[in-house]
């Protein structure tokens, strides 16, 4: 492939960052809709850390920042509403990040882990820790997990080998999802009212009384969720070509999708054992994310779009309405459902969905 | 029987080969003990009627299939003990159903191709570029570039995945049905193309239902039946009325095509088998 | 017959023979559900029952196993059948009448009218239900486009409404624990209060619809060819997607109205029923109408008897039993596609 006698004709829009022998591809569109995900972010954030009961600020809120101030400025900031920030961010980042590889793995616009029993399998979890145990916050989180991870075990068990195509773990999941729920029905009818109550609130999904330990936690998992998700990064897009062109190139198909659908059920636990299954986040954020990178499936983006989404959701359940605190996932629910209602009515062309 | 016309004292070793390879889908095997050499620098084209094998072999060959009993070897050792990256770069595979990611544009599809080359630090570099755009001026699609691939018409979609697959940059091409849907034109510009890539030293195997089409741009023929091979060479010596009855039912004669002096079968009219 | 690579294509006479068998198990079922329940019935005892107005058993048989066991045929026919066309109208394995957002329309309904409006009687209830379950499949199909709506779209369009609905009705029983308490029972989908159901127009509402959804068979089988095949096959898709919402609409709508939310069966009795009949709806429909009827009584009857003298719920039956059935098959055999 000589190019010095055959000077290359076809400009190709395609930028690239390059050094030595590495280079990086750069795409400006998803630069950019990152770039404003990350202001949008940082916006939010601003704002819902200097309102409140509390109100600071802006000089108040970066001089607490930088270690200066009072003490009740201190304890509202670092110790209320940072750690529920940080909580909601990188909550929204699993989720949305879940959601993103759960769809390209299906190749169902409607695959997401709440359709795949993942998050009913964290309920169950939870359930059993209120309702049979009536046991603490933090072993409540743990059940979950755990619920959730089981569940994706069981999916990856029962997927093992045979047909590689999603079909099979679209069906595997919605079966898993049914019993799931029925278990846990069963469950919401055998307690008393006060375990109810607790139960349908944490299956609401809510941030409120977040604290560092938990916000720790799910960014590690968060952490662990990205490394992954580079590794396999590559393999999953060519993934979306299809099994025989993507063998064809020289992906490993079947390692990459048994660690895709680890990572996303880690990814899903951590997020649903902390916040509860917040309505809607792991089947809109991605969604959205396609939106504004056009084709480009932006893992990054969709991370992102979660977090802005559970951070934004969480601002207005917290202050949007009069001095009632609402649950979180209610607003998730509700706003995701409605932009996206939006999105379909004023997009009438193809191309946008999924 | 097999009928080859295939030199098989002092011939170069084949860079791909299926050995006593048994191949199914499930507990049904469609081939059994098959032996089947591509030699290496020429463009074969595999045919038969449906449900032949012939698509299965072209699976196996790709190592999209795994045999149940034998090996596929490329270049000497088994194919699936080799890494699928080290064999994507030594073959490129253009299968029957692509799927096409929505509203990807041309450009972003072919540099797909460079897949096997890459790496998580190399996802660009000046050698990618320069590839993408030979593969798409020699499958003419470079005043396309910036369009969806969801909007072009059929032939120039399946361009597109030429190009792909061109830019994989392999010296070992497998194409299996690669003109199918196509009108007439286009179905012979995709074979010209071929053509004028096994002109440039590359090894093609293609798998083609159109009898006369595979007569005239082969250079090397795989009759198969029922996952046998029935007979394989040169197109003058295996496109004869004889074989072509035997293989697929056809009563017809074999006349000179004029333009290109390969063979041509005229099926016979009024005396068909009933199917 | 051709054999392929999976098998023989299923005959007609295997079909056939399939079709007898399900209506002989739902007789069968039917029996069960009378004679079986809290307190069992021997066979002289029902028949007593059925005919000598001053028996004991005829209050019991008469009020409440025959109209349980009738609703339980009648809805679990209507969610399979419901089913079957929602996953045929989108193309969707996904899909399934709750998608349309009816289960949360009549949840939302029933909260609204529970907190709001404090009504508690079941007919109330029931038909604030159906109502929501109606309003919610409208803005369903007109969010995702009306005459436009594509089977990704309509997919999209319901689980928006869903989502939207279910924030809504989580946070009014949060608001409101005496609802939360009427709630938790309502959504777990039972067929407790058959006994006062208004029987006659249940049922017939849902056998109406019902035909009206097996004709839709033929122009179902070419809609699955894709919207542009099935145009030039005579069947126009838009008029065909408005029907079939109807139709579900009237199903599903019925069948949670009257006994609650109950998902499991119209998700997934679809998909176990083309494991054995294949894609042809001429043979889906119908046999997803008996299956659905035919598990529907079978876990009730389980429920009732499983728990003596209380019940478990037929919803939670549903799921956990047939539920590791339907991975057991999903794992073992190769899938038939939609």
């Amino acid at each position: 492939m000589s190019t010095a006698s055959t000077p290359i004709r076809t400009p190709i829009r395609a930028s690239a960052l390059r050094l030595g022998g590495y280079s990086v591809r750069l795409r400006p569109r998803t630069a950019l809709a990152v770039l404003g995900c990350l202001l949008a972010l940082a916006a939010v954030a601003a704002w819902t850390t200097s309102t409140g009961t509390f109100e600071l600020t802006p000089d108040r809120l970066w001089a607490t920042l930088a270690g200066s101030g009072t003490r009740a400025e201190d304890y509202i900031v670092w110790t209320i509403r940072l750690p529920r920030l940080a909580t909601a961010v990188c909550v929204g980042a699993c989720l949305g990040l879940a959601g993103a590889i759960f769809q390209t793995l299906t190749r169902n616009p409607l695959g997401s882990p709440d359709i795949l029993g993942l998050t009913q399998g964290a309920s169950a979890g939870a359930l059993v820790a209120i309702v049979v145990a009536g046991a603490s916050t933090t072993v409540v989180t743990g059940s979950a997990a755990l619920g959730a991870l089981g569940t994706g075990l069981v999916i990856s068990l029962l997927t093992r080998g045979g047909d590689p195509s999603g079909y099979r773990i679209v069906l595997v999941g919605i079966g898993l999802a049914a019993i799931l729920a029925g278990v846990n029905g069963y469950l919401l009818t055998r307690s008393d009212i006060i375990d109810a109550t607790r139960a349908v609130f944490w299956l609401t999904g809510d941030l409120n009384g977040r604290d560092w330990n938990q916000a720790a936690t799910v960014a590690i998992v968060l952490a662990a969720g990205c490394a992954a998700t580079v590794a396999i990064g590559r393999g999953l897009d060519a993934m979306r070509l299809g099994e025989a062109t993507a063998i064809g190139q020289g992906a490993k198909v079947g390692p990459v999708r048994a660690t895709a659908l680890v990572t996303a059920s880690v990814l899903t636990a951590g997020g649903v054992a902390v916040a509860g299954p917040l309505a809607f986040v792991a089947l809109a954020a991605p969604h959205i994310a396609a939106r504004l990178t056009g084709s480009s499936r932006s893992l990054l983006c969709a991370a992102l779009v979660g977090a802005l989404i559970v951070t934004a959701a969480d601002a207005a359940a917290v202050h949007g309405v009069g001095d009632r605190q609402l649950p979180t996932g209610v607003v998730t629910g509700v706003v995701g459902g409605v932009y996206l209602m939006w999105l379909l009515v004023t997009q009438r062309k193809k191309g946008v969905v999924s | 029987m097999t009928f080859s016309s295939v030199g098989a004292v002092g011939a170069p070793p084949s860079p791909l080969l299926a050995e006593r390879a048994t191949l199914g889908y499930g507990r049904v095997a469609v081939s059994e003990r098959l032996d089947v050499d591509i030699p290496e620098g020429e463009f074969t084209v595999i045919i038969g009627p449906n449900a032949c094998g012939k698509s299965t072999l072209l699976k196996a060959l790709a190592r999209m299939l795994k045999p149940s009993a034998g090996r596929v070897l490329l270049d000497g050792r088994d194919i699936h003990s080799q890494s699928t990256r080290s064999v994507a770069r030594r073959l490129g595979l253009l299968p029957q159903s692509a799927v096409a990611p929505d509203g990807i544009t041309v450009v972003d599809l072919v540099a797909r191709g460079r897949y096997p080359h890459q790496g998580l630090l190399r996802q660009w570099s000046a050698e990618d570029e320069a590839v993408v755009a030979e593969a798409m001026d020699a499958t003419d699609i470079a005043d396309l570039a910036s369009r969806s691939v969801d909007e072009l018409s059929g032939g120039q979609r399946q361009r597109v995945w030429i190009a792909m697959v061109l830019a994989q940059q392999t010296p070992l091409l497998l194409l299996d049905e690669p003109t199918t849907y196509l009108d007439i034109t286009h179905q012979l510009e995709v074979l010209d193309l071929c053509a004028k890539l096994h002109r440039e030293g590359r090894t093609l195997v293609a798998v083609l239902h159109d009898l006369n089409q595979a007569a005239r741009y082969a250079t090397h023929l795989i009759a198969m039946r029922d996952g046998a091979v029935v007979a394989e060479g040169a197109p003058a010596d295996i496109v004869t009325a004889d074989i072509v009855e035997k293989v697929f039912d056809l009563p017809c004669r074999i006349i000179d095509d004029p333009e290109t002096t390969t063979p041509l079968v005229i099926p016979r009219s009024g005396s068909r088998r009933p199917v | 017959m051709s054999t392929t690579a999976t098998g023989p294509a299923p005959t007609t006479s295997r079909r056939v023979t399939g079709l007898l068998v399900l209506v002989a198990l739902l007789a069968v079922l039917a029996v069960l559900s009378v004679v079986l329940g809290s307190r069992s019935m021997s066979l002289p005892e029902v028949w007593s029952g059925l005919t000598d107005a001053d028996s004991d058993a005829y209050p019991v048989v008469t009020e409440l196993r025959l109209p349980r066991t009738a609703l339980g045929l009648a809805a679990g026919a209507a969610l399979g059948l419901a089913g079957a066309l929602m996953q045929a109208m989108t193309r969707n394995p996904l899909a399934d009448p709750g998608l349309l957002g009816v289960n949360t329309g009549a949840a939302a309904a029933v909260v609204t009218a529970a907190h709001f409006i404090g009504l508690s009687s079941f007919t109330g209830t029931l038909v604030f239900a159906f109502l929501g379950a109606a309003v919610a499949a409208v803005a369903c199909y007109l969010i995702a486009g009306a005459a436009g709506a594509t089977p990704a779209r309509l997919a999209l369009a319901g689980a928006a409404v869903t989502a939207a609905g279910y924030a809504y009705v989580s946070a009014v029983q949060l608001l409101d624990s005496a609802t939360l308490e009427q709630m938790r029972f309502w959504s777990v989908g039972s067929l407790v209060n058959a006994h006062i159901v208004p029987i006659a127009p249940v049922i017939g509402l849902i056998v109406i619809a019902g035909i009206a959804g097996v004709a839709l068979a033929g122009p179902l089988n070419a809609l699955a060819l894709g919207d542009a095949t099935a145009t030039g096959l005579g069947v126009d898709p838009r008029t065909l997607r408005v029907v079939g919402i109807g139709v579900i609409t009237v199903l599903a709508g019925t069948a949670t109205a009257a006994c609650g939310p109950i998902v499991f069966v119209g998700l997934v009795i679809p998909h176990m029923v083309r494991f054995h009949t294949g894609p042809d709806q001429n043979w889906v429909l119908p046999y997803s109408m008996l299956t659905g009827a035919a598990f529907l009584l079978a876990a009730d009857v389980i429920g009732r008897v499983v728990a003596r003298p209380s019940e478990l719920q037929v919803g939670i039956v549903c799921a956990v039993v047939g539920g590791p059935f339907f991975l057991y098959l999903v794992s073992r055999r190769k899938v038939a596609r939609l």
